[in-house]
């Protein structure tokens, strides 16, 4: 077993998925039926987009197939031989492989075929999720409503309003820095000292 | 730094959701950070602070300084902060301008969901939490390795979100079309030109970045006009530079003695 073999497969093996998830996404995210609405979790159910979208996915798969892979390296190569200085070694090979793979990734991952794909991807998932909220949320709102509870775009606004008045609440308190600070500035001006210690002296004649 | 005796004073990105969508960079240079700087100045008695801005925070205090050549500030340091996109590594190739649908996310979620945070910076380097496992692994024996680890980890998979208007100008401003470096980028109608930056600024990076590489952040000191300016690439990874026992021995060190002599 070589680095670069173990490296390579898994990465024929991501790019073949995403190139299948692709097609699959392409497919389904074309012209859009309408919702079947008493019918709508099942169809939910049956098609999830979102889980081969998360691109992260794909990762947790092609990981799958490296420990796998280390597992079989494991068994056939240090199971017999279960030295201090083996297991070192298989370890150290092990964060070689891991390295080599990170470096196919970025590669992979900076061209521009992938960036269409992945904007490609989240676009289609954000239109299905559009589509399917706004088949959903009505109904939402009606429950919420029928036990006397805000809906998501009530509770958006009320937060909305919050943050004004917190907004609000800070232009305040810097205008009253802002006053503090001439206040005591105009303090410390000679004119100010002079009228402050004529008033003081008039106190003193009147006392 | 606050051992040594300096005032620390912390602002962080809070916590965003949908209803902070309308934030944008406008808040946080024009609102967010100036009140910031006279609160530090109002509660420390000092007439001027030193910046400090990590990450995109150093892309916030470097628009900021542009804008406001007369704020009271006197030293700027900039760490890991993405200034010149075109070198802005993956994000920057995800994020492009004719495949990234931004307004349509911006649309449906009001911004980034920290959770979509999670994803896109996991797919920067899938083999990382393998590795990490396999490091902690061979090095399970380590206390000190272990609580650090633990430490690091929660930190570091504790995303948050970013507000929509925010992100459309980072994707579509900054990384799609590099507008910071091209004097084009506008905040409320006015102009950004970095040239206008004259305080003495300390740009740091870190050699195996893969969120900002070194290039992204680099690129600060070829824009300012400071003369008294300085670029120091830091080994390791983005969150080893500025935080934990290496950055403990690398940077805090180098930024204390970089103020020394630039402090009153």
């Amino acid at each position: 077993m070589t680095t670069e073999s173990t490296a390579t497969n898994p990465f024929k093996f991501w790019k073949e998925m995403t190139q299948n998830w692709t097609e699959a996404w392409t497919k389904n995210a074309g012209p859009w039926p309408n919702f079947d609405t008493a019918n709508m979790f099942n169809q939910f159910q049956s098609f999830n987009p979102f889980q081969p979208s998360d691109p992260y996915q794909v990762w947790q798969q092609v990981l799958k197939q490296y420990f796998d892979s280390w597992s079989e390296f494991w068994t056939k190569n240090l199971s017999g031989a279960a030295s201090p200085e083996a297991f070192k070694e298989a370890q150290r090979k092990w964060m070689e492989q891991l390295e080599t793979l990170a470096a196919s990734f970025a590669q992979a991952m900076s061209t521009e075929a992938y960036s269409s794909l992945l904007g490609k991807t989240i676009e289609q998932g954000l239109t299905w999720q559009d589509k399917f909220y706004q088949a959903v949320n009505p109904q939402t709102d009606a429950v919420l409503k029928a036990f006397n509870l805000p809906s998501r775009s009530q509770m958006d606004r009320l937060f909305e309003r919050v943050i004004g008045i917190e907004e609000r609440l800070e232009e305040l308190e810097e205008e009253n820095r802002q006053v503090l600070q001439q206040l005591k500035d105009q303090d410390k001006t000679p004119a100010a000292r002079g009228r402050a210690r004529t008033s003081a002296d008039a106190d003193g004649a009147t006392a | 730094m606050a051992n040594q005796g300096h005032d620390v004073y912390l602002l962080d990105w809070g916590e965003i959701a949908e209803e902070h969508k309308d934030l944008g960079f406008e808040d946080a240079v024009e609102k967010i950070l100036p009140r910031a700087i006279n609160r530090a100045l109002a509660l420390s008695d000092a007439e001027e602070v030193t910046l400090n801005g990590i990450c995109l925070g150093g892309t916030i205090c470097s628009c900021f300084l542009a804008l406001n050549p007369d704020a009271p500030v006197r030293n700027f340091v900039c760490m890991v902060a993405p200034i010149d996109f075109d070198h802005g590594g993956l994000f920057k190739a995800w994020l492009n301008g004719k495949y990234f649908p931004t307004d349509l996310m911006v649309q449906r979620y009001g911004g980034i969901l920290a959770s979509l945070m999670g994803t896109a910076f996991k797919m920067l380097r899938p083999t990382q939490d393998a590795q990490a496992m396999s490091a902690i692994w061979a090095n399970m024996d380590k206390r000190d390795y272990v609580t650090s680890y633990k430490a690091m980890s929660k930190w570091a998979t504790d995303y948050i979100g970013m507000p929509g208007r925010f992100f459309s100008q980072l994707s579509k401003d900054l990384y799609a079309n590099n507008r910071l470096v091209g004097k084009q980028f506008k905040i409320s109608g006015r102009r950004v030109d970095l040239g206008a930056v004259r305080q003495p600024i300390l740009v740091v990076s870190a050699g195996q970045d893969n969120i900002v590489p070194p290039l992204a952040a680099k690129g600060l000191m070829d824009l300012v006009s400071s003369r008294d300016k300085e670029y120091v690439q830091l080994p390791g990874g983005r969150i080893s530079v500025f935080s934990g026992r290496q950055a403990n021995q690398n940077l805090w060190p180098k930024v204390a003695d970089w103020l020394s002599t630039r402090c009153g």
